[in-house]
């Protein structure tokens, strides 16, 4: 009887468990593709998201990556087709390359502004001058 | 009855004495310090006239192209390059490379004599300034850091461990404003400011005692006045005093200069004279009274810091102080109290004014950035020149600078303080791009110059903004590093071109010399690693990729 209601219990705690884990990865899920789309219903390819993006950009990245991402003591950010979440982590944490340092962003950018900022980085890739050979 | 006579004599000898010294102070300007210790590099620009010039002249003209290398020292962490000034006493080598490694090394043959490290706050790593340090400095028998943490710390010279620390800043509320230059001495006071010209923080200048570490004073370098900041403005005005400053002894006398104002290119809310940002500040030592101060941009609205080199040079029985501000203007004046003599422009392209009333300093016919508005302000944020220092021959009475030519298009723009975060800047723009000036090309040299009128005598091209401290010697030498890292030997008379080494990376730093075991060296810290590059790679692409480095190279004759 007592092993029973061990087992029953066990039943019931991982049919709980299990509940609780689909729960929150579906709130994650849920949070993460609100988080994408700035909190609202854009997209990475949203002008508006794109143009917030922008300005962040010039006021904080513009001194190490150049104007329009075009590289400088940073690499070149323009005309690279990077993927949105690669993007996303170096800017929340940030990335030591040889003699350049970039700090970790998420102390000072909520996820919204982080993912602006990947929306105006990822639309450098289209530029006139990529296709130019530059 | 004797004695009384006596006494009367020697108290009359003791007057005139009084009085002849007197008469000579305020007769005779003071004299040079550019011999004193002649084979040392005792502070960051040498002596407090701030000339970087060495006495020596072992090497010279006549056998620099013999230069070879005898030692090189590598600090093991490259982040940010090396961006220090080396001091040099008694022939041991004190500098301080990426991440606050500090070392002591032989002159001779660059062994490792003491290193320390400080275990630093990890915020260290999250803010914007970070990893990078221009120097340490060296007196009562300690050498001094100001910590990428907010710290002062003093080492004892002889063996490198600490003997005492003090936080001096909260990096978390001030938005990381940190020590990336060297605190200096006054005497007993040790001061310092921190970065922080283009955060929503208010600047301060710090001074302890430096034999302790106990607080001595702090001033305030944004003035608590509403006429001069509006409302609460001035809490987030900026005014970090982000270089070394120079101490006159005789006086007591702290000069140090001020960064910007901010937000930088946004300046509605703040109308004023935005003091003591762009300003130049006499400071009494022991009690961080201000003297005078020489504001030289009121109301700052293009990112024009005036926080370089303070040099003094005696000129026509006067000691008279030459500054370069960011906007590209050269300003002469009297040391004693602040009022101009000259005022003169090393930029070509200068469009923020019309002009600068040379005697008055008044700026005629600001053209400001403007909120909604794309406008191509000249020179550009970086400046006319970047922070590192020019150098003052005495023997060619010629001043050697690094200067460029380039502009920014600035969209002026508002800026939430209550979103900037840790490493966030207060710029104030929605678009800010470096260009060339309108009609010509952007444009880099080397110039020899009278300091006082600015009348070139020389001056050379570089294809890139040369980012490091310029060097003269009595060898009739002027040396200067390049951004790809060719460190090049010129003839301070003619600018001929001497002789050159290729470092393989940038010059960020300052180049010094001195001499040990009966030689003399040129000591070039080599290793690019900087903000600066990023910005003004869309005017010189060609700075794009310049590989990072960090290496202490010493040369000498065979």
């Amino acid at each position: 009887m007592r092993k029973y209601f061990v087992i029953e219990n066990v039943a019931h705690i991982i049919s709980v468990c299990a509940t609780a884990a689909v729960f929150t990865l579906c709130a994650a899920t849920i949070v993460a593709i609100g988080a994408r789309a700035g909190g609202d219903s854009a997209n990475l390819d949203d002008p508006v998201a794109i143009s917030g993006g922008e300005t962040t950009f010039y006021q904080n990245c513009v001194y190490c990556h150049g104007s329009k991402g075009s590289g400088g003591s940073a690499k070149a950010l323009q005309c690279r087709d990077m993927k949105p979440d690669y993007i996303f982590e170096t800017i929340t944490n940030g990335r030591i390359a040889g003699a350049n340092v970039m700090p970790p962003w998420k102390d000072t950018f909520d996820e919204k502004t982080r993912w602006q900022l990947v929306a105006y980085i990822r639309s450098l890739r289209k530029l006139p001058e990529c296709d130019a050979g530059n | 009855m004797s004695t009384n006579r006596e006494l009367f004599h020697a108290i009359i000898v003791l007057a005139a004495a009084l009085l002849m010294a007197m008469f000579a102070a305020f007769c005779f300007p003071l004299r040079s310090h550019a011999d004193e210790a002649p084979n040392d590099w005792p502070k960051y620009y040498r002596t407090d006239d701030a000339w970087r010039y060495s006495p020596l002249e072992q090497i010279n003209a006549s056998n620099v192209a013999k230069l070879k290398v005898a030692w090189i020292h590598q600090p093991g962490d490259i982040q940010m390059g090396l961006q220090a000034t080396p001091i040099v006493i008694d022939g041991i080598v004190y500098y301080v490379g990426a991440n606050n490694n500090v070392f002591a090394v032989d002159g001779s043959t660059g062994k490792t004599l003491w290193h320390y490290q400080p275990d630093l706050d990890p915020i260290v790593t999250k803010v914007f300034y970070v990893a990078a340090s221009r120097g340490v400095t060296v007196g009562h028998g300690m050498v001094y850091l100001g910590s990428l943490d907010g710290r002062y710390i003093a080492l004892d010279q002889k063996t490198g461990k600490v003997k005492w620390e003090r936080q001096i800043t909260d990096l978390k509320t001030c938005y990381g404003c940190l020590f990336s230059s060297p605190p200096q001495l006054a005497g007993d006071i040790l001061y310092g400011g921190t970065t922080g010209g283009d955060q929503p923080q208010a600047g301060k200048i710090f001074a302890v005692n430096a034999i302790t570490g106990e607080p001595a004073w702090t001033f305030d370098t944004i003035k608590d006045d509403r006429k001069s900041w509006p409302g609460d403005t001035g809490k987030v005005g900026g005014g970090g005093a982000w270089m070394p400053g120079v101490y006159d002894a005789k006086t007591d006398t702290i000069l140090i200069g001020t960064s910007n104002a901010a937000p930088d290119f946004f300046p509605a809310g703040r109308e004023g004279d935005n003091l003591y940002t762009a300003t130049l500040l006499a400071i009494e030592g022991k009690t961080g009274q201000l003297k005078w101060h020489y504001q030289e941009v009121p109301h700052d609205t293009w990112d024009y810091d005036a926080a370089y080199e303070i040099m003094t040079i005696q000129h026509e029985g006067k000691d008279l102080l030459v500054h370069l501000n960011k906007g590209g203007y050269v300003f002469v004046l009297d040391k004693a109290t602040g009022k101009p003599y000259n005022i003169w422009p090393l930029a070509k392209h200068i469009n923020w004014t019309s002009g600068i009333d040379p005697k008055t300093g008044e700026i005629k016919d600001r053209y400001e950035p403007k909120a909604g508005e794309a406008r191509t302000i000249c020179p550009y944020l970086l400046g006319v020149r970047s922070w590192n220092a020019a150098s003052y021959n005495p023997k060619t009475k010629l001043w050697y600078t690094n200067a460029m030519e380039v502009c920014n298009v600035v969209n002026s723009s508002p800026q939430e303080v209550d979103k900037i975060g840790l490493a966030g800047l207060y710029l104030g723009v929605s678009k800010l791009e470096a260009v060339p000036p309108p009609g010509d090309k952007a444009s880099a040299r080397l110039d020899a110059r009278d300091p006082i009128t600015g009348k070139v005598k020389w001056s050379i091209d570089y294809e890139l903004p040369g980012l490091g401290s310029v060097l003269s010697t009595a060898g009739n030498l002027v040396f200067n590093g390049d951004v790809r890292g060719v460190f090049h030997a010129y003839d301070a008379e003619t600018g001929k071109e001497l002789w050159n080494f290729n470092t393989g990376s940038g010059i960020r730093s300052g180049s010094v010399s001195y001499a040990a075991g009966g030689k003399q060296y040129i000591l070039v810290p080599s290793g690019l690693g900087s903000h600066a590059p990023g910005f003004m790679a869309s005017a010189f692409p060609k700075v794009k990729g310049l590989p990072g480095g960090s290496a202490l190279i010493a040369f000498t004759l065979e």
